[in-house]
């Protein structure tokens, strides 16, 4: 039980991050308009860093939004369910989230460390290391994976079935 | 075509089984390249490379500007001016929501986002002067709508992705359909109210009251100006607009207007990761499940399929728009553009469909869908504004479907309506 | 049993001339080898990105594909030889240098090789041209403080060098950043101005070549390996076949484009001598920072030049 706490710690800071990330690509971007158009000196580095920010950004937030149920899911049939059916339902999402998670996970590092170990770069104008995004995935869906875990482990220890959480879009 | 049918069996039951729509998508996609014997990198690189793009860096922006704007309690400024000049009129609350509405719109790429934030405040106040409440809660859900048909659009982004379409032209695009949609909204409202027994006129704002509502949405309508002064003149891309409206909307109201709290903003900028996050994993989910079946060729068949069926664009059109308005009684609307326009995209190509004009036309549908019963955001997320039942909003939404395809009827025989704006830019 | 697949991913339209170049190649290959191997062209970018083709086909996750040559400059610097300006810049030196078998040809598949993908045939596109709205760009002083879209960071040193300020805009931008001015002048090859109606928005045309641009097929090392050496055969040899067919080509459709820019209006502006000396003078320091990047292959490259151009 200490242990889930710690990780919705991590999950919860990690989501905080990628709020600030989203916030610092608003800056940039900004700051890049201005530079070209009052300063007629369009800059080299902010359309790469900002998508960098963007993989960033999703995908070390995307354990966030499962602990949090925010995810969208089509909640119809499950409503009518009797509750133990439900969590059965609950826990099977989260089973195939896992063995989603895991096969990007795997393969995807398969690919950084490819990446990692050529020292390949952008060959744009940044020309910054490939492996510095492409990380993201292990790492992103790697934690992903862990939290469907955890979730799976706080549904036998609370057999609530999951609120249907209404977020603004 | 059998494939076609059984895998979107199978996407629907995993849907309704409850599977995250962007976890269902991505999932079965890896399964269809897994049993097509493709490579099992495909599919990391196809999320990779569905989110390393400049182009969706304008929906966490938009997000964030919108978020910060209902914060800031904008809506209330909107809905205060624009009943001032139009509340006396015959049905002038819900002109003036819908006015509302129109003007949110143009600083928000949601529609989600314009009906919470004009719903807010309207709807307690046109159930307190007598509108009945099916009709309130329909107008607000419809209303909000006009979210993604005028720019900004966050559908209208990803469908430029898909289609790699120019956004620019998407956005312009918009703006004449959204107005046609404002027209009709105030046109019905009106007549609404005239048959409406329990209706109680207001009384005329004065001068002074007009003017000082209409100062206090001053920064607002400056905001829509350089976003949309800014996008027309080439001043910035669409992406870059999401950014320095964002960051225009965050001096506003920090530093002139003073009222956004340290709190406020904090949740402002919680509530777009969420969103963000939620929303472009349907993306990349749906991006696995778009290169899966264009590798089983499912798309190249399904159009031969339509071409075969039917031989003229309006039969085809047709059919399109009925499908749509089925699956969007169950489809959440952004999954059914993302499943929907791959499928479609080799058939517009057969008949010479301008992508530009069948995006407007799919926005409209995806309107529909965002207010259709079952599965629709918009009447969720009314009833949460409105304490209302889903049957209750559901009871109010269906003269505005019936305006929602009525415009799609006129976009469709006057094409100039969506097309004008863009091609005299 | 069934038929092997080449599945190729491109990221051009289905009539472009290098999506019709990899339809001739189908159906040789098709023809040849009767139908035991089978050809499925992905074209309009569905499966990848141009930026991802080289590790897509390296990884093995597809058989085989079509990069810009320069898409390899992350993996291999010294490709970017073909961008360095005012060095390929005539078509007679560029056919020489992309012969099969030459120098240059030789050590730049050699290095590709290296990442898992074989270069089956070399694409032309033609070579980068200069347009500008208002004054002509003919010498490096007309460049200075000028916004210009470049398609890459060679070409962006290069007009860095001459004192412009370089954008990146991609290709399907481009016609709005010109027709909006969001910047000055660009680059792009000759067929671009014709597709994309370009003469729209600008008014001259300059013929520098200061560079070429150069697409390569690629399959997957091995997946070839695993073929059968009459299979290889049949590939080599439509492979050598289609290549000629649109090195042939691509003379005309500039030929063509140049004759509907100038139809259209344009104003066209050829380099003297003279004047291309004065730009191969002031993009030595692009030279200089292409030699450091590009290490021995790319010294070896620039040597393997200079004996093309005695
Ligand atoms: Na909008
Ligand atoms: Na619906």
């Amino acid at each position: 039980m200490q242990l889930l706490g710690v990780f919705d710690k991590l999950t919860r800071a990690l989501g905080v991050v990628s709020a600030w990330l989203f916030f610092v690509i608003g800056l940039i971007v900004t700051y890049e308009v201005v530079m070209r158009y009052v300063f007629n000196a369009p800059t080299i580095w902010v359309e790469e860093i900002s998508r960098m920010l963007l993989l960033w950004g999703i995908f070390t937030a995307s354990a966030f939004v499962l602990y949090n149920n925010d995810l969208i899911r089509i909640n119809m049939l499950l409503a009518v369910l009797p509750d133990p059916l439900r969590r059965v339902m609950d826990i099977v999402a989260y089973v195939f989230i896992f063995g989603f998670a895991a096969f990007i996970a795997w393969w995807g590092g398969v690919i950084a460390l490819d990446v990692w170990t050529t020292n390949e770069t952008t060959g744009s104008m940044l020309n910054i290391p490939l492996w510095w995004s492409e990380i993201v995935i292990p790492i992103g869906f790697g934690l992903l994976a862990v939290q469907c875990v955890v979730e799976i482990i706080r549904k036998f220890i609370d057999p609530r079935p999951l609120e249907t959480k209404l977020e603004l879009h | 075509m059998l494939e076609v049918i059984v895998i979107l069996l199978v996407l629907f039951g995993l849907l309704f089984a409850g599977i995250p729509i962007a976890f269902a998508l991505g999932g079965l996609g890896v399964l269809l390249l897994y049993f097509g014997d493709f490579s099992s990198l495909m599919a990391p690189q196809t999320l990779y490379s569905a989110m390393d793009s400049f182009v969706l860096i304008a929906v966490p922006l938009f997000l964030l500007m919108s978020n910060i704007l209902l914060k800031a309690g904008v809506g209330r400024d909107l809905f205060s001016a624009a009943q001032a000049w139009v509340g006396h009129l015959p049905g002038g609350l819900a002109v003036a929501t819908v006015l509302s509405c129109g003007v949110f719109a143009a600083v928000s790429g949601s529609s989600v986002a314009t009906a919470a934030t004009i719903g807010v405040v309207s709807i307690p106040e046109m159930i307190e002067r007598g509108y009945s409440r099916k009709f309130a809660l329909g107008l607000l859900a419809a209303g909000g709508t006009l979210g993604i048909l005028i720019p900004p659009s966050i559908p209208m982004i990803v469908y430029g992705v898909v289609t790699e379409e120019s956004i620019l032209d998407m956005f312009l695009a918009g703006i004449g359909p959204g107005i046609l949609l404002i027209i009709l909204f105030c046109g019905f409202s009106m007549l609404y109210a005239k048959f409406d027994k329990r209706f109680q006129m207001q009384p005329k704002a004065g001068w002074a009251e007009r003017k000082l509502s209409t100062i206090r949405t001053l920064p607002t309508l400056v905001l829509v100006i350089i976003m949309l002064g800014g996008l027309y003149a080439g001043i910035f891309t669409p992406s870059e607009a999401g950014g320095v409206g964002f960051v225009c909307a965050l001096l506003l109201t920090t530093v002139i207007q003073r009222r956004l709290t340290w709190t406020d903003f904090k949740e402002a900028l919680i509530d777009s990761m969420k969103t963000t996050v939620t929303i472009l994993l349907i993306v990349a989910g749906a991006k696995i499940f778009g290169k899966a079946i264009t590798l089983y060729q499912l798309p190249q068949e399904f159009s031969t399929l339509i071409a075969d069926t039917f031989h003229s664009q309006g039969y085809m059109i047709l059919a399109i728009c009925l499908s749509l308005l089925v699956f969007g009684l169950f489809l959440e609307a952004l999954s059914m553009m993302l499943i929907m326009v791959p499928l479609l995209l080799p058939t517009l190509l057969v008949f010479g469909v301008d992508p530009i004009w069948f995006g407007i036309i799919f926005v409209i549908m995806i309107e529909c869908a965002l207010i259709t019963p079952p599965v629709g955001l918009n009447i969720y997320v009314i009833q949460a504004v409105g304490k209302a039942t889903m049957a209750e909003v559901s009871a109010g939404v269906w003269p505005f479907v019936l305006l929602m395809l009525l415009s799609v009827i006129a976009v469709y025989f006057f094409p100039e309506i969506a097309l004008y704006i863009p091609f005299s830019a | 049993d069934a038929a092997k697949k080449l599945r190729i991913t491109i990221q051009v339209p289905l009539k472009n001339h290098l999506t019709q170049n990899l339809l001739e190649f189908k159906k040789e290959v098709e023809a040849e080898s009767k139908g035991e191997l089978e050809v499925e062209i992905y074209h309009s970018a569905q499966l990848y990105k141009d930026k991802e083709v080289p590790r897509a086909v390296g990884s093995g996750a597809i058989e085989m594909g079509v990069a810009s040559l320069t898409r390899f400059s992350g993996a291999i610097p010294a490709v970017e030889l073909f961008y360095l300006p005012f060095v390929l810049n005539s078509e007679e030196l560029v056919k020489k240098a992309t012969a099969p078998g030459s120098k240059v040809r030789t050590l730049i598949e050699d290095e590709i090789q290296k990442t898992g993908s074989r270069v089956l045939w070399w694409q032309a596109y033609g070579m980068a041209q200069v347009l500008s709205n208002g004054d002509v760009i003919a010498v490096p002083e007309d460049m200075d403080g000028k916004k210009v879209r470049v398609f890459g960071k060679t070409l962006g040193k290069f007009v860095q060098s001459a004192g412009g300020v370089p954008t990146l805009i991609s290709g399907s931008e481009q016609f709005l950043a010109y027709q909006r001015g969001i910047v000055d002048a660009g680059m792009t090859g000759l067929s671009g101005v014709k597709s994309r109606k370009l003469y729209q928005v600008m008014d001259w045309l300059t013929l520098t070549n200061h560079s070429d641009i150069e697409f390569v097929v690629l399959i997957n090392e091995k997946f070839w390996e695993g073929l059968t050496g009459e299979e290889q055969q049949i590939i080599t040899t439509a492979a050598q076949k289609v290549e000629v067919a649109l090195r042939d080509k691509i003379s005309e459709v500039e030929a063509d484009a140049l004759a509907t820019a100038r139809k259209e209006g344009m104003k066209i502006r050829e380099l003297s001598p003279e004047e291309v000396i004065m730009w191969q003078e002031t993009v030595s320091p692009v030279i200089d920072s292409y030699k450091a990047d590009a290490g021995e292959i790319g010294v070896q490259l620039l040597l393997a030049v200079d004996e093309l151009k005695k």
